[in-house]
């Protein structure tokens, strides 16, 4: 009699210590899957900007003597491109953030004096380049969005019961910052074609 | 045995179903069976749908086997009461639900329409988003100036099947040509205008008989029915056969945002 008490008791504590390392093994499985996805979503974002950054060199070199008629805009570029190339190279998401809406401040800018220069505007080219700069700019906020979601995800679930206990012991970080910007600068310029 | 069987096979298969009917559901309408074109706002002429989604499902079939192949073109028209219920539908969204071609290689043409004050439909927007990997191929720039001279062109501005029909020549032609390396597609509208002035529609009243799904549900069925035809078509859904069973559908890929938004210019 004792001796199938006892047999019980272990089967209860095996099947107790086989589900806990089951859904050990599964919640790291599936943090790690969250981990990877942002970092994927990151990637995409780096692409875009790398895309942006790249229009943005093109922009200012077709728009001729730009320098000339807005210093000021043209200094604010060329100090928005500065502060992305410095903070591409490194690994502070912060500082990236700040160089995409430095980016996106300056382009809104450029775009405004580029629609006040009729000899831009009546040129067929005009209407090519809004098209890259909106679609690249919806692309950006996408990307940007995807980023969020896939943050969003990872840390609901690395908050979650029972993941809590061991997400810290397996060096995962419990509050993921979101891919945030002030003042609009994430909004897609409109841009409305009229008769 | 079987007959004890019988009731709880089939409350399982309508369990399943109803769990991955509700699971799967999301703000936009689901594609039509014609998948290539989907007329929700009803502008176009039945000559003109049987156009698009015979186009579509050439395209489809003939780039399957090219390097970045499988590309899938997608058309939909959506009718909105002001301007801006069109910021209701996204079009990221859109074509990541229907899941547009082949290794993100497809190309989702939106359409709004909007009633003016005679009560007819007027086109008010037009959006355009492509997948991934098609992103190179058919540049923003590039969209732009085949929409421009073909949906907001005078040439068939009066008559919108003509115009949109040519967009999508124009589209397969960028890509038969320029990504796939054919050495032409060639199209005439004037042809395209006497085959819409010559097609004789088939109705779309007609009775149609029970759908295969309804009916092996129902009670008209034989256990061995159900059986038999439910096991082929599982066979081939699972080996790729499923465009058979379903009709057309979309070739799995996502889009990240990239194409153009267009008003009247």
């Amino acid at each position: 009699m004792k001796k199938t008490l006892l047999l019980s008791v272990l089967s209860v504590f095996v099947v107790i210590a086989i589900s806990f390392g089951i859904g050990l093994i599964v919640g790291y499985n599936n943090l790690v899957d969250l981990d990877e996805d942002i970092n994927s979503k990151y990637a995409q974002i780096e692409v875009r900007l790398q895309e942006r950054h790249d229009k943005i060199g093109q922009i200012v070199a077709a728009v001729q003597g730009l320098q000339e008629h807005a210093e000021a805009i043209y200094d604010a570029i060329t100090s928005a491109r500065a502060a992305y190339a410095s903070a591409i190279t490194g690994t502070d998401i912060q500082a990236i953030i700040d160089a995409d809406a430095q980016e996106a401040i300056a382009l809104t800018n450029l775009l405004a004096v580029v629609e006040d220069n009729p000899l831009i505007t009546a040129g067929t080219g005009y209407y090519q380049l809004i098209d890259e700069i909106s679609s690249m700019e919806s692309a950006l906020a996408v990307a940007r969005r995807d980023y969020n979601n896939a943050v969003q995800d990872y840390n609901a679930s690395v908050r979650k019961f029972p993941r809590v206990l061991y997400a810290g012991i397996f060096g995962f970080e419990k509050d993921l910052p979101y891919w945030k910007m002030n003042d609009g600068a994430d909004e897609v310029p409109e841009i409305v074609f009229t008769e | 045995m079987f007959k004890a069987a019988k009731p709880l096979f089939l409350i399982l298969i309508a369990v399943l179903f109803a769990i991955s009917y509700f699971s799967n559901r999301s703000d936009y309408p689901r594609p039509t069976d014609a998948y290539y074109i989907n007329d929700f706002a009803g502008v176009f002429m039945q000559a003109t749908r049987e156009s698009i989604r015979e186009e579509g499902e050439r395209l489809y079939e003939m780039t399957q086997d090219e390097i970045d192949g499988g590309a899938q073109i997608v058309i939909a028209t959506f009718e909105v009461e002001t301007l801006s219920d069109i910021s209701s539908y996204d079009k990221t969204d859109l074509y990541r639900d229907w899941k547009i071609g082949d290794e993100d290689m497809g190309v989702l043409v939106l359409f709004f329409f909007m009633k003016d004050e005679s009560d007819s439909l007027e086109l008010v927007e037009t959006q355009i988003e492509t997948g991934y990997r098609m992103e190179q191929y058919l540049t923003p720039s590039k969209l732009g100036t085949i929409v421009d001279d073909t949906i907001y062109n005078e040439e068939w501005d009066w008559f919108f099947d003509m115009s949109a029909v040519k967009m999508l020549y124009e589209l397969l032609t960028e890509l038969y040509v320029n990504v796939y390396g054919y050495d032409s597609f060639d199209y005439d509208m004037d042809v395209y205008y006497e085959y819409l002035m010559d097609y004789v529609p088939v109705a779309d009243d007609t009775p149609s008989s029970m759908s295969l799904f309804l009916y092996l549900l129902s009670p008209f069925s034989t256990f061995w029915e159900k059986t038999f035809t439910i096991l082929p078509y599982a066979f081939l859904i699972l080996y790729g056969g499923s465009s058979a069973v379903f009709g057309n559908r979309g070739g799995g890929g996502s889009s990240g945002g990239m194409g153009i938004f267009r008003r009247r210019r």
